[in-house]
């Protein structure tokens, strides 16, 4: 059994966690994990990295 | 009850060594074991080795098993011939010190220790802390570095030493338990299966570098594109004292395969198996699953392409992830009957649509 779990399930289990908790830049860095779950919500998986690089400027430009 | 033919098999694949990304000695052994009844074996890119039953029929169903183990790799070789390490997959530190291992170089393996600082010499703050793998090394009983480089290469792989054991009635105990256990599971339920007449194909795989992430169920899966899947992992067992059962349910040693209900676990499979252990009269153990989805193969073999219908059959186990993991055999073989009967109950076409089938 693995220890870590696979990527996707850690990082968000990590996002959980630093809910209750407080760090630099908190409200920057939530809206930045906003746009990249909105990006994933809509592509999928499976395009090469520099798709959802693109994909991830425009969700930020959008944001503000 | 298992052969004697078989418990060679088991006792022949704990002993082997093979750390994520490494495993070609496990594969090896595994591959000649299950060629001897299956009527194709191959071993895919990534190092999977997958046995087929009955390859012409469209329905399929997939077994996994990672045969690789949490271990070690070289990083550093310093002046005086010590081996710096890093981990494969989830080592606890506390467990590594005073460890025997071997290094599996390109000419054979070379046996070494993990030692430490005398609790002498320890100073009072630091005693009864565990020491950072960083700061841990192995050591090969050479003098320098120069002879220590013409035996061993930065990246070479490390695993705990062999120390497959049968204990008291029942109990095996072994480093790599997780998942060689699972992989032994898989190849029995091919040879058990290879005696019947089955409807449906069979493709037992042992699955590589499950511990760094379900890597080669990922790949597996999609080459297979199975229609039911089954991983067979260690699971938890509670029964020391130091395990809250509050959590994590009461799991026993000898009690039978765990059987879990997490998003992972298909609905449809799940009746199919639980009337299954009805009917053999085979001993189950339930479980909601240590968390709501995540931490074995089921988990990626589930999401391949459209859609899997997948169950986790968990083998309970002590002392997991330290080098001294134990199981019970009569877990071992409840698990073999219970999948395997299971798959005999299974219908070309048939679905497993949760809320309809």
């Amino acid at each position: 059994m693995t220890e870590g779990g696979h990527r996707l399930s850690q990082t968000k289990t990590f996002i959980f966690m630093d809910d209750k908790e407080d760090f630099l830049y908190k409200e920057t860095t939530e809206k930045i994990i906003k746009c990249f779950y909105k990006v994933f919500d809509v592509l999928g998986s499976g395009f090469l990295e520099s798709v959802y690089e693109k994909a991830l400027l425009i969700e930020m430009k959008v944001c503000g | 009850m298992l052969s004697e033919k078989s418990l060679i098999f088991l006792e022949q694949l704990m002993k082997c060594s093979g750390p994520s990304g490494f495993e070609i000695e496990t594969a090896a052994v595994f591959r000649k074991y299950i060629s001897q009844f299956t009527a194709k074996v191959h071993t895919d890119v990534t190092g999977n080795t997958i046995g087929i039953l009955n390859e012409k029929s469209d329905f399929k169903v997939m077994l996994a098993g990672h045969y690789d183990e949490i271990g070690f790799q070289v990083v550093m070789i310093s002046d005086e011939g010590l081996l710096y390490i890093r981990n494969v997959g989830g080592i606890d530190k506390v467990t590594v010190p005073g460890t025997e291992v071997e290094i599996l170089t390109e000419k054979g393996k070379i046996h070494g220790v993990i030692g430490k600082k005398p609790i002498h010499l320890t100073e009072e703050k630091d005693r009864g802390q565990a020491v950072e793998i960083k700061n841990l090394w192995i050591d090969i009983g050479v003098e320098n570095k120069k002879e220590a480089e013409k035996i061993v290469r930065i990246g070479d792989p490390v695993a705990v030493k062999p120390n497959y054991t049968r204990m008291g009635k029942n109990r095996i105990v072994s480093k790599g338990m997780d998942d060689k256990i699972g992989a032994f599971v898989v190849a029995e339920i091919l040879r058990e299966l290879s005696t019947r007449k089955i409807n449906v194909g069979v493709y037992g795989v042992g699955t590589v570098q499950e511990e760094l992430g379900l890597r080669g169920a990922t790949t597996s899966a999609f080459g297979i594109a199975p229609n039911v899947g089954f991983a067979i992992d260690v699971g938890f067992a509670t029964d020391t004292p130091d395990i809250e059962k509050k959590t994590l349910g009461c799991i026993s040693l000898g009690k039978g395969p765990i059987l879990s209900r997490s998003a992972d676990d298909n609905p449809v499979i799940a009746k199919i198996l639980r009337s299954t252990a009805k009917k053999k009269n085979i001993k189950i153990q339930e479980k909601a699953g240590y968390r709501a989805s995540g931490g074995t193969d089921t988990a990626v073999i589930q999401l391949t392409r459209g859609g899997v219908a997948t169950s986790l059959v968990g083998i309970p186990n002590r002392y997991m992830h330290t080098p001294v993991e134990m199981c019970d055999l009569r877990d071992v073989e409840g698990a073999i009957k219970l999948i395997t009967e299971t798959i005999m109950s299974l219908k070309p076409g048939q679905t497993f649509i949760p809320g309809i089938d």
